[in-house]
């Protein structure tokens, strides 16, 4: 059997494994779909180190989850006043300790390069469980295997991103993601002041990925296949901004009438006001799906890189 | 071990009202300073590679020159793919602006024309503007070089 190319590696962007690694991970994770409850000692006697700087609820659950499934233990924070980093420890002092008793990393960090830098000073694989405003490629592979797991493959999907497309990392992330598709119809969906960086759409557009910019998500409902829903995150722009942009972006069961048959609505949650209740009865929610396949894709993702 | 390449009588070309931003990447002695509302013309008696690549990142237009005599010879200043250790990234969150953080500001040449670098930790592009001469003093620690970009 080929030794697994993932093995010992960082997961820091989504572009740091290729497409055939790609699959071989949601492979995984179907295999594994089938011991989220009972679990397996794939990783019996390694140790996760989860070291959250940043609040999280399904990113933090589903790594610990996923490593007690394997048969592994977890040591870590969730809050970092718990830390040393309150008395100014810097961030790469606190991960070189993770490193020396653990076999691999999850960090969460506000600070932008912060898992990149992590890489660096550890030796064993770090996981980016979210850095700044770019970067969350383990929502990315779970948002991914959704669409696989819905519609059989990402390739030829029709998808639209709508909310807040500059500040949201799941949203920059999912869109550095389906660069490694073919023939995907992108459609970012919001107004002109959250429209995705410039980062983000240089490089699909060096990927040949074909996507529109739009503020108008009732005329791109009926066209697509999956509707990624985000928040628009009011501490980070002006209030007659987050005003104008919060009624634009509540997606009604009304609105959905008008979608495909098989149209999913996804959400990386926590979601606040642009997903109403009523929604959750239509046959297109997934949001909660797509947050239970998490501990799958992690599963697997630790699996694939611990060694 | 490395070298640090130096020219000697380099002449610099550059946008009117612009010359004094180039005193402050130096303390060279001798430099000459010639204004007009054509442009400004900075002399230098020396200058390291370094230094005119700062004046060519902080002033795309500028233009470069070698004096011989009474000859100029063109003076190309090309960017390298990757400008590491030699300004700061103005991003605030970034890991290379938190001062306890052993990571040296690295930048990725994305294109040229309109210059655009982009942070190889933090991942974002130096907006429009955003290259001025106070990102070139960097004073903190600079890890041994040990690129993994």
């Amino acid at each position: 059997m080929p030794k697994d190319a993932l093995k010992g590696r960082d997961f820091i962007a989504i572009t740091d494994v290729s497409r055939r690694e790609l699959e071989a991970l949601f492979e995984t994770a179907d295999y594994m779909q089938k011991h989220v409850k009972g679990g397996t000692d794939a990783l019996k006697g390694r140790i996760l180190c989860t070291l959250f700087f940043e609040p999280s609820t399904r990113t933090r659950l589903s790594f610990e989850t996923a490593m007690l499934r394997l048969g592994g233990g977890v040591t870590g924070f969730a809050d970092p006043s718990a830390s040393r980093t309150v008395t100014g420890e810097s961030l790469a002092d606190t991960v070189r300790m993770a490193d020396s008793y653990g076999n691999a990393i999850v960090l969460r960090h506000r600070i932008e390069g912060a898992a990149r830098l992590a890489s660096q000073v550890a030796q064993v694989p770090i996981i980016n469980a979210g850095d700044g405003t770019q970067h969350h490629p383990t929502q990315t592979l779970t948002d991914l295997y959704t669409i696989r797991k819905e519609f059989g493959t990402v390739d030829g999907t029709s998808i639209a991103i709508l909310g807040d497309l500059k500040h949201t990392r799941s949203a920059s992330s999912l869109c550095l993601g389906l660069t490694h598709f073919k023939d995907v119809s992108l459609f970012l969906v919001s107004p002109e002041q959250l429209r995705t960086k410039d980062e983000v759409k240089d490089l699909m557009k060096a990927a040949r990925l074909n996507f529109v910019e739009t503020d108008d998500v009732e005329k791109v409902i009926p066209q697509v296949d999956a509707l990624y829903v985000t928040r628009v995150q009011k501490e980070r722009i002006t209030p007659e901004e987050y005003e104008k942009a919060r009624g634009s972006y509540i997606i009604t069961a009304k609105m959905l009438k008008r979608a495909k048959d098989k149209m999913i609505v996804m959400h990386h949650l926590p979601r606040i006001e642009e997903i109403p209740l009523e929604v959750d009865y239509t046959r297109h929610a997934r949001y909660f799906e797509q947050a239970a396949n998490g501990l799958p894709v992690r599963m697997s993702l630790l699996s694939h890189l611990v060694e | 071990m490395s070298t640090v390449k130096k020219y000697t009588d380099v002449i610099i070309r550059l946008p009117a009202d612009t010359a004094r931003s180039v005193l402050g990447l130096t303390k060279s002695k001798g430099i000459d300073i010639r204004t007009s509302d054509s442009g400004d013309t900075v002399g230098l008696p020396e200058a390291t590679e370094g230094l005119l690549l700062k004046v060519r990142l902080l002033h795309p237009q500028a233009r470069f020159a070698i004096r011989k005599g009474r000859r100029e010879e063109k003076l190309e200043v090309e960017l390298p793919e990757k400008i590491a250790a030699l300004m700061n990234c103005p991003n605030p969150s970034c890991v290379t602006s938190q001062p306890k953080e052993p990571a040296a500001p690295e930048f990725k040449v994305v294109r040229e024309e309109p210059l655009t670098l982009q942070c190889l930790y933090c991942g974002r592009y130096v907006p429009k503007g955003g290259i001025t001469p106070d990102l070139f003093e960097v004073t903190r620690f600079i890890p041994p070089a040990k690129s993994t970009f």
